[in-house]
C-alpha cells in the first residue's frame, strides 16, 4: 500500500454505489409490498379511505432518500487503520462501532467479490480470528489493494497464535 | 504395564518399541450400536406393519452393515497425529494432531458398564459440530490408556508439562500430597480436588435448576405421542378422568404431579451427576460424574478460554450459584460435553475461580454501570411496553385499561436489568456481569481476547454511554460490559488488546 502505517483510511468512494444497489434492492421489495397491499385494500375493503398510490408514494419517496443518502453518510464514517499492534475499524451511521484485532490473532483472511463489487473492481477482506463473533469486514477495497492489505495484516502476525 | 515376554534378551540391539499398528475399535461395536435411538422408530414401525420377521430381517441387516463399517474402521497414534480410517465405500481419515487438542472425553453409558467398554472423544479446536473425532466403543482400559497418551503426545508437543496419567478419579484424591516417587514410573501429580458435590446439594441443583422443567418437555412429546392414538382409546382414557371429582380428589392429584413434578427434577439432577468429583490434577481438570451413564472428561487448564457464572432467582436467596468452563472446542455446545459444576455455594466461589482462572482473585469487585445506564435501562423495559399498553388501551377501551397495569412492572424489570450490570477489570483479568432475573457473570482473562468492540447508538452517545464486546473462542457467552461511560468502555478494550499485543 502506498500509505504509511498508522494512517486512518477511508474505503474506496465506489464503495458507495455496491451499498446503493444493495439497499435499492431492499427498497424495491418494500415498496412493491405497499404498493400490492394498498392495491389490495382499495379492491377487498369497501371503506377504505386512502387514495391508492399515497401510501407507495410515500414509501417510495423514504425509501428513495435513504438510498441515496444513508450509503453516503457511511462512507464518511468508515475508516480502517493499520495501527501499530492492531487492525481498527470505525464505522456506523447510527450505532458507532469500533473493533481492534490485534495481528497476533488473525487465523485468516478471506477475500470476497459480489457481482456489483466485480462490476466495479472492488473487494471485501474479511478478517478471521479463533472467535467466531469476531465481526472483521472490510468492504469496498479496490481489487489492486486488497492482495497487498492481507499480505500487509498476514506480515504482522507473527508466528501466529495457538488457541 | 506391556507384558516384556519370556524370552531372555537376545545379542540384538533392542528395538525401541514394535511399529504401533493399525487397531479396531472393540468387537461389541456393532452390537451395542444396535442401541441406537435413530433405530427405535423405524423399529416400532416394522413391528408393527410386519411382526417380528421383518425386524428380525431388518436387524440382520443393520448388524451385517455395522459388522462391516466396524472391520474398516481403524486408529493409529503415531508420531504425535491420531489417525481413524473409516468407510466402507468411500475411504474417509481423520486426522488429529494431538497439539490441538482441547479436551478429552469419555464415556461410560450403563450398557458400556454392562459390558466393560467406553466411548472416548477426542475435541479439537474451532471448526463445526464435526471437528474431533469419537471412538466408539473401545475397551475401558483401551479408552484410558489411549486418553493418556494423547495427553502425553499433546503435554509434549506443546511443550507443557507431563500430564498425570489419566487414571481413577477417586485413587487421585487426597489431600494434593504426592501419591507416589517422583522418581518411580507410577509417578502421580499432586491432585486438588476443587469441587465435590453432595447428595443434598444435588437435591438442590434438581429443585432450582432447568430440571424442573425435565416433566414438561416429557409430557410434551408424550402428548405428540397421544395424537397418534386411536379415537376409540382416547375418548374412553378421557372418560376414565371426567368420572373421577370431588375436592379429596383434586387435593390428591395436585399433590402427586408435585411428587412427580419435583421427583423428576431431583432425579434428574441426582442420576446425571452423582458422585461428581472436579479436580485439578497436574495442569488438568478432571470432571467425572453420572450414576448410570458414567461420564469423565480432561480439559487441559491452559484451553480455559472463560468462566461463566450463573446466578439464577431460584439460588440466589440460598447462596448458590452454577459454573460453566469455556473452552474453543465446539463441540462443547452439548450439555453432556461440557465442564460445568451443576451447584457451587457462593462461599467456595473465590477459591474455585482461582484454580480455574489462576491470578483471577486479584480482579477488583464489580463496579456498578453508572447511573445515567438505569434511565436507559428503564427507558429500554419500559417504552414497548408502554406502548403496546396505551394502543390496548384506546383500541379495547375500559376492559383494554387493565393492560396499563403492566407497566410499572416493566419499571421494576429495567430497575432490576440496571443492578445487574456491573463489570471489573483488573491486571490480567475482565469480569462482566448482566442479566435482570438470571444474572450471568463471565470472568476472562485479558490475553484470552480475540478482538474487542466498543458500540455506541445514538440513543447511547446523547448519554455518554457505550458497551464493550470482548470475543472470545469458542461456543458460550462472550463478555460484554453493557453501558458504561464512553471511556470506561474504551479503556477495557484498550486494556484488553493491550494484554494480547504484549504477547
Amino acid at each position: 500500500m502506498s500509505q504509511p502505517v498508522g494512517q486512518q483510511r477511508p474505503l474506496d468512494p465506489k464503495q458507495v454505489h455496491v451499498w446503493r444497489v444493495g439497499w435499492g434492492l431492499a427498497a424495491l421489495v418494500l415498496v412493491s409490498l405497499a404498493a400490492v397491499g394498498e392495491v389490495a385494500a382499495s379492491v377487498a375493503g369497501d371503506g377504505w379511505p386512502i387514495p391508492t398510490g399515497v401510501i407507495a408514494g410515500i414509501v417510495a419517496v423514504a425509501a428513495a432518500v435513504i438510498v441515496w443518502r444513508v450509503p453516503e453518510m457511511a462512507f464518511e464514517r468508515w475508516r480502517y487503520e493499520l495501527a501499530e499492534t492492531t487492525l481498527e475499524l470505525r464505522r456506523g451511521v447510527i450505532v458507532h462501532t469500533h473493533t481492534a484485532i490485534p495481528y497476533f490473532r488473525v487465523q485468516h483472511i478471506d477475500i470476497t467479490r459480489s457481482p456489483v463489487e466485480r462490476a466495479l473492481g472492488l473487494a471485501q477482506l474479511v478478517v478471521r480470528t479463533a472467535a467466531a463473533s469476531t465481526d472483521a469486514t472490510i468492504p469496498g477495497v479496490a481489487l489492486a489493494d486488497a492482495d497487498e492489505l492481507r499480505r500487509v495484516i498476514l506480515a504482522r502476525t507473527g508466528r501466529g497464535d495457538a488457541v | 504395564m506391556a507384558d516384556v515376554g519370556g524370552h531372555p534378551a537376545v545379542d540384538t540391539p533392542a528395538p525401541s518399541a514394535p511399529p504401533p499398528e493399525r487397531r479396531r475399535l472393540h468387537p461389541l461395536t456393532p452390537v451395542l450400536d444396535l442401541f441406537d435411538r435413530n433405530l427405535l422408530a423405524p423399529g416400532v414401525i416394522a413391528l408393527g406393519s410386519g411382526g417380528l420377521r421383518i425386524l428380525a430381517a431388518a436387524l440382520v441387516v443393520i448388524a451385517l452393515f455395522r459388522t462391516l463399517s466396524w472391520s474398516r474402521r481403524t486408529w493409529l497414534l503415531e508420531g504425535g497425529v491420531l489417525r481413524v480410517s473409516s468407510g466402507v465405500l468411500a475411504r474417509n481419515e481423520q486426522l488429529v494432531p494431538c497439539d490441538r487438542i482441547q479436551q478429552v472425553n469419555l464415556v461410560q453409558k450403563l450398557r458400556h458398564r454392562l459390558f466393560g467398554v467406553a466411548s472416548l472423544r477426542v475435541e479439537i479446536a474451532g471448526g463445526g459440530r464435526g471437528s474431533g473425532v469419537e471412538l466408539d466403543v473401545l475397551g475401558h482400559d483401551d479408552a484410558t490408556e489411549l486418553r493418556a497418551s494423547l495427553l502425553a503426545a499433546k503435554a509434549e508437543a506443546t511443550g507443557g508439562p507431563a500430564p498425570a496419567p489419566a487414571g481413577e478419579g477417586s485413587e487421585l484424591v487426597g489431600d494434593g500430597s504426592v501419591a507416589a516417587s517422583p522418581e518411580g514410573p507410577g509417578w502421580v501429580p499432586s491432585a486438588w480436588p476443587v469441587v465435590r458435590l453432595s447428595t443434598r446439594q444435588l437435591v438442590i441443583a434438581g429443585l432450582t435448576g432447568s430440571e424442573l422443567l425435565v416433566l414438561f418437555a416429557f409430557l410434551v412429546s408424550a402428548t405428540q405421542l397421544l395424537g397418534d392414538v386411536p379415537e376409540g382409546a382416547r375418548a374412553s382414557a378421557e372418560g376414565v378422568q371426567l368420572g373421577i371429582t370431588g375436592p379429596v380428589v383434586t387435593v390428591l392429584l395436585v399433590a402427586g404431579f408435585l411428587v412427580v413434578w419435583l421427583g423428576s427434577a431431583v432425579a434428574t439432577s441426582v442420576f446425571r451427576d452423582a458422585g461428581y468429583a472436579l479436580d485439578l490434577v497436574g495442569d488438568e481438570l478432571h470432571l467425572s460424574r453420572g450414576l448410570l451413564d458414567r461420564k469423565e472428561a480432561v480439559l487441559p487448564l491452559a484451553r480455559v478460554q472463560a468462566v461463566q457464572i450463573t446466578a439464577s432467582p431460584l439460588r440466589r436467596p440460598l447462596g448458590f450459584v452454577s459454573l460453566r468452563v469455556q473452552s474453543a472446542s465446539a463441540g462443547t455446545v452439548q450439555e453432556d460435553r461440557r465442564v460445568s459444576v451443576p451447584i457451587l455455594p457462593v462461599s467456595q466461589l473465590p477459591a474455585v475461580l482461582e484454580l480455574l482462572l489462576p491470578g483471577s482473585s486479584e480482579a477488583p469487585p464489580l463496579e456498578p454501570a453508572p447511573l445515567v445506564a438505569r434511565r436507559r435501562a428503564i427507558v429500554r423495559a419500559t417504552a414497548p411496553v408502554a406502548a403496546a399498553a396505551v394502543v390496548a388501551a384506546v383500541v379495547v377501551a375500559p376492559v383494554g385499561l387493565v393492560s396499563l397495569a403492566v407497566v410499572p412492572a416493566a419499571v421494576w424489570f429495567g430497575v432490576l436489568t440496571y443492578r445487574g450490570l456491573g463489570h471489573a477489570v483488573g491486571r490480567t483479568h475482565l469480569a462482566s456481569r448482566s442479566g435482570a432475573l438470571v444474572r450471568r457473570t463471565v470472568v476472562v482473562p485479558l490475553v484470552r481476547a480475540q478482538s474487542t468492540r466498543v458500540r455506541a447508538s445514538l440513543l447511547q452517545r446523547r448519554l455518554g454511554l457505550a458497551t464493550c464486546l470482548v470475543d472470545v473462542a469458542g461456543p458460550g457467552r462472550r463478555p460484554t460490559v453493557v453501558d458504561v461511560a464512553s471511556d470506561t468502555a474504551h479503556d477495557v478494550a484498550g486494556r484488553a488488546v493491550a494484554a494480547v499485543g504484549g504477547r
